[in-house]
């Protein structure tokens, strides 16, 4: 995908989430200013972000949205609860989009039905009293007054009629233009849903069409129903246009005359135009030429010009589908609909007032284009009408009012603009000219500046009778030295636009005459090393407490980062050995007491170093717990219970595979709480408790481990129930039923194949169940535990590791090997002596603290033929460790102290040894091998 | 080399506006929002600033009007913004902006602009 696209699929994924947050606070804290100010700034910015692309679906979505949120923010209006799950809706087909672009690489399939039904949803919250604009509007409606549109009007045109809507622009130029002076049908074909088993074949009959011109498919459905797609079943509507006669059409279909549905098109309907509008875009003397050469019936000329414009023009412009249309019908040489063609072009030239051209009558504008034109498209056209509209803008600059303080740079930098723009189009005369104005406006005349200004913009123009030159006048000639040159020019001036700028420098004289000279000579004065130093002080504060900066790294460049640091760090562990061997068996004392102090320094580096990766690789819980406000409350709503959601601790930072693998069971685990936790609220009214759950989440540091805590105020689980539930189910036997402490019976749960929700919910209880969340904690060796009170909640504490990358493990010795074993596995370490261990039922145990522990023997567990050694004291080296509920007691040789490792996984062969869960490389270059307790008890 | 400041919060429109000026041979450095801007203004020197007007913690108007104001810098700047509708004119050129374009912004019609903005010839 090119980076452009991926910058934008992120992009809009970012924005998305944000946008969800926004609406969520907004719900919480109902209509607050901010809010809506940034959530039209961010539904803004997300959708001038898709108007780089061509992704018209989206556009449409999101226009409909902004216009929502413009109105939401600027008029005070309750807000709606529905209205926020429509906006999720929007960005939940947005974000399904931008997996499909990611997917299909840049080339999505949208479902323009599910866009147009969004958008017109939305537009159902308007403010103002218009009704929504409904897909289904008739085409009467189309061509209403474009011209009637107010300035303040945003360029929100009325919805394309929906016959037409389906069909690119082309198919719909072909088919206005071969239609003759027959009119169009538009036919919609809608099979009936079993016709595969009637004999029909849909298709063939599109295909043998009379008439066809174009057409288009859409799915029957509406759009949700791509699961359970039944393949045998036909869900295809045919969207056509065809030139042929109704009568033809109804013979065609005469056995399915139920399953079509025929339209004729408009005449009026055409052209049907697409695309942003700007009015800019054209100049008025263009599109002047273009009307002349109409009239002249010169389509050779027409069609060179539009050629021409065309090429110059942003293809996703209004106007430019106007002027392409208007091609097509020269090039059928009809003139009746050249006509219309031109006169839709020049609406929307005439559009919005905000054009840079001073705004010349297009009448005067039609009156001076004489005969005597040529059409001259050079190039350098291009760059003249840029400079021009450059120079305009410059002299709007320079006319605003000077009170303000930032007035001096607003000319310094127009000033500076002007000289720039003239340089790059090597007019040294104006150049001279425009210094010598400056010079006079600092002496005596600052009123001169602004009219030499009008004097370059006749100057700058290739060809002298453009009606910009209308904006020179006597007044402002006058008081050039060049007036003599000038003045042919601008003599056939009207009146009217002569007492406009008399007004103008009458202004420029009388208020402004005395502040123009001072900010001026200001300008030019205050060097920028002077300022900065002044504005240093002004700005620290409110930079400061901005901007944070941050880089986007590849997680495999982090990885393989933590990987060369783990091995480094192993690696340097081979120096104290070095020096040993120097010392000892080369004695060579100097040297290896040099090597040591040189291992310390390296190996304080390196563990700086890991640490630092370590600290890269952290992220905060809040990466995943920002999408639980809006589930909870979707899931909630659906299950029509309140429930208050609290996250604390979202600061608190792990690993971020450890972030990772926490968010499905999180989820899992909240959805359980909302499902068979949290009650409805009038059940929680009757128990006394209050209508509003609450579900906290909340997530502490202690030590190296991350603690997990999630707690709601539901009906909680009854141990009972569990018991008897466990027993049916074979899990447990009847004397663990009689012996389980109500903590022990909850934390069953846990175990496989438990699953208590008597019926599965649409929401929870897939039958995966709690052991799937236990699993997936595991996995990242973190261990939970569950904690319930009937009728006053659940708690469910959840500790991980902070980091993956390094454990902590305890090293055993067995049969003359090293073993490791987990740390967070390891309850305690004992000797027990050989007289304390009994056999009760073949089964070897001992009794530690008045609670009897099963031992096993590791040897006997990996299968070695060998007995466990016992000290001279004739005392067993036990290693208690917990086990799922179990806690079991291991017999080894010896204990040898724990370590930090990092755990490589088994790979290849190595992979299918079940009884360990990875090996690690310890400080002598030796390989550890770490055990898989749950696999080899 | 001249240096153009791109100050817009959209990151796809940043990228955007900085390949096509990279393309032609220009130093490009980006801004998130007007305080960020202001500060890189106040630290480097720039020929050119590349403006959006909706932003976070300080929007374009006020970025120019600082900008301005202490007379950091004559250089030019382009005020950008997505829609026609959205732009009051009158309020990018009081707060001192020396041009206004509507995004998305042609390669060829921004770069001729930029060019003359900037007083260089044409190639």
């Amino acid at each position: 995908m090119n980076p452009l696209l991926k910058q934008f699929v992120s992009e809009s994924r970012d924005l998305i989430q944000s946008i969800s947050e926004s609406l969520l606070l907004l719900e919480k804290n109902a209509n607050t200013r901010d809010t809506l100010n940034e959530l039209f700034r961010l539904i803004h910015t997300l959708k001038g972000n898709t108007g780089l692309f061509d992704f018209p679906d989206m556009t449409h979505v999101l226009h409909a949205a902004e216009d929502i949120m413009a109105e939401r923010r600027d008029v005070e209006a309750p807000w709606e609860q529905t209205l926020t799950d429509l906006i999720l809706e929007v960005m939940d087909y947005l974000s399904e989009f931008c997996n499909q672009l990611e997917i299909t690489d840049g080339n999505p399939v949208s479902d323009t039905v599910m866009a147009h039904q969004l958008a017109g949803q939305l537009r159902g919250f308007s403010l103002s009293a218009q009704p929504p604009a409904s897909v289904s509007d008739k085409p009467k409606k189309k061509p209403a007054a474009r011209k009637s549109r107010k300035k303040t009007d945003r360029p929100e045109e009325p919805a394309e009629s929906s016959t037409t809507a389906s069909f690119t622009e082309s198919e719909l130029i072909r088919a206005w233009f071969c239609s003759g002076n027959e009119s169009l049908l538009h036919l919609v074909y809608t099979p009936a849903s079993d016709c595969f088993f009637q004999g029909e074949d849909p298709l063939y009959s599109v295909r043998q069409l009379p008439g066809f011109v174009a057409g288009s498919l859409s799915f029957q459905g509406d759009g949700a129903a791509a699961e359970g797609f039944d393949p045998f079943q036909c869900q295809t509507r045919f969207s056509l246009l065809t030139q042929a006669s109704e009568t033809e059409i109804r013979e065609h279909f005469r056995y399915v005359p139920e399953q079509i549905e025929l339209t004729p098109l408009a005449e009026e309907l055409f052209p049907v135009l697409r695309g942003d509008i700007q009015a800019s875009a054209v100049s008025e003397e263009t599109a002047d030429d273009l009307c002349k050469a109409a009239e002249q019936n010169d389509s050779s000329k027409l069609m060179a010009l539009t050629d021409a414009t065309l090429e110059l023009l942003n293809p996703d412009l209004k106007v430019a589908a106007a002027l392409r249309w208007l091609k097509a019908a020269t090039d059928a040489s009809d003139t009746v609909r050249q006509q219309r063609c031109l006169q839709e072009l020049r609406d929307l030239l005439q559009l919005p007032q905000w054009t840079f051209a001073e705004p010349a009558a297009p009448v005067a504008a039609a009156s001076k284009s004489d005969s005597s034109r040529n059409l001259r498209l050079e190039l350098a056209r291009d760059d003249e009408d840029a400079l021009q509209q450059i120079l305009t803008t410059q002299k709007r600059l320079l006319e605003k009012d000077t009170r303000d303080v930032w007035s001096a740079g607003r000319i310094a930098s127009a000033v500076n603009v002007i000289r720039n723009a003239l340089i790059a189009m090597q007019k040294d005369d104006d150049l001279r000219r425009l210094d010598s104005a400056m010079e006079q406006a600092l002496q005596v005349q600052p009123a001169a500046l602004a009219a030499e200004l009008d004097v370059l913009t006749v100057a700058a123009d290739v060809s002298p009778e453009n009606t910009v030159s209308a904006t020179a006048t006597p007044a402002t000639v006058a008081s050039t030295a060049d007036n003599a040159q000038i003045s042919d020019d601008a003599g056939d001036d009207t009146d009217d636009e002569e007492s406009d700028d008399e007004e103008i420098n009458d202004h420029a004289m009388a208020d402004d005459t005395v502040p123009v000279v001072q900010h001026v000579q200001k300008a030019a004065d205050i060097t920028p090393a002077k300022t900065s130093a002044e504005l240093n002080d002004n700005l620290t504060a409110s930079v400061q407490s901005g901007s944070s900066r941050s880089v986007k790294v590849d997680q495999e460049k982090i990885d393989r980062l933590m990987n060369l640091i783990g091995e480094m760090v192993v690696a340097k562990n081979a120096l104290p050995y070095l020096a040993r061997r120097a010392e000892e068996e080369h004695g060579l004392r100097d040297l290896g007491r040099d090597i040591k102090e040189q291992f310390a320094v390296i190996n304080r580096i390196a563990e700086e170093m890991q640490d630092s990766i370590m600290q890269i690789r952290m992220m905060p819980f809040s990466f995943i717990t920002m999408r639980f406000p809006r589930l909870v409350r979707d899931i909630s709503r659906r299950l029509n219970k309140n429930v208050q959601l609290m996250i604390e601790g979202e600061d608190t930072e792990a690993d971020k595979n450890i972030i990772e693998s926490l968010a499905e069971p999180l989820i899992h685990i909240l959805r359980n709480s909302l499902d068979h936790g949290i009650e409805a609220p009038e059940v929680r009214r009757k128990a006394g408790k209050p209508a509003a759950g609450t579900l906290t989440i909340k997530a502490s540091q202690e030590a190296d481990r991350v603690l997990i805590e999630i707690h709601d105020d539901g009906k909680g689980i009854d141990p009972e129930v569990i018991k008897q539930k466990a027993l049916e189910k074979g899990l447990i036997d009847d004397a663990a039923f009689q012996r389980l402490t109500n903590r022990e019976a909850i934390n069953l749960v846990l175990i496989p194949g438990f699953s208590t929700a008597s019926e599965v919910s649409d929401l929870s209880g897939r039958g995966v169940g709690m052991d799937a969340v236990r699993c997936a904690v595991e996995k990242v060796n973190g261990s939970m535990a569950l904690d319930s009170e009937a009728g006053k909640g659940t708690r469910i504490r959840i500790s991980l590791p902070m980091s993956i990358a390094v454990t902590r493990v305890m090293i055993v010795e067995s049969d003359n090997q090293l073993l490791g074993i987990p740390m967070d596995q390891v309850l305690e370490t004992v000797r027990v002596p050989a007289t304390d261990i009994h056999t009760v039922k073949s089964i070897q145990t001992t009794v530690l603290r008045e609670r009897i522990v099963p031992l096993r023997s590791l040897n006997n567990l990996l299968a070695i033929d060998a007995s466990q050694r016992m000290n001279e004291d004739n005392e067993c080296a036990v290693l208690v460790v917990r086990v799922g509920i179990d806690v079991i007691g291991l017999i080894v040789d010896n204990f040898r102290g724990s370590a930090d490792i990092i755990q490589k996984p088994m790979t290849g062969v190595l992979n299918g040894l079940r009884a360990y869960s990875g090996a690690a490389l310890i400080g002598d270059g030796s390989v550890l091998m770490i055990l898989n307790l749950k696999e080899i008890l | 080399m001249k240096n153009i400041l791109i100050i817009d919060d959209a990151s796809t429109v940043r990228l955007y506006h900085r390949n096509i000026l990279e393309a032609s041979g220009y130093e490009v450095d980006e801004a998130t929002n007007g305080v960020e801007a202001l500060e890189k203004a106040l630290s480097g020197q720039f020929d050119l600033f590349i403006v959006d007007i909706n932003m976070p913690k300080m929007n374009g108007y006020e970025f120019l009007q600082n900008l301005r104001k202490e007379n950091i810098t004559q250089s030019p700047a382009v005020m950008v913004s997505t829609e026609a509708a959205d732009l009051d004119h009158d309020q990018a050129f009081y707060s001192g902006a020396n041009l206004y374009l509507v995004k998305p912004i042609k390669p060829l019609q921004l770069m001729t602009y930029v060019r003359l903005l900037m007083g260089e010839e044409s190639a």
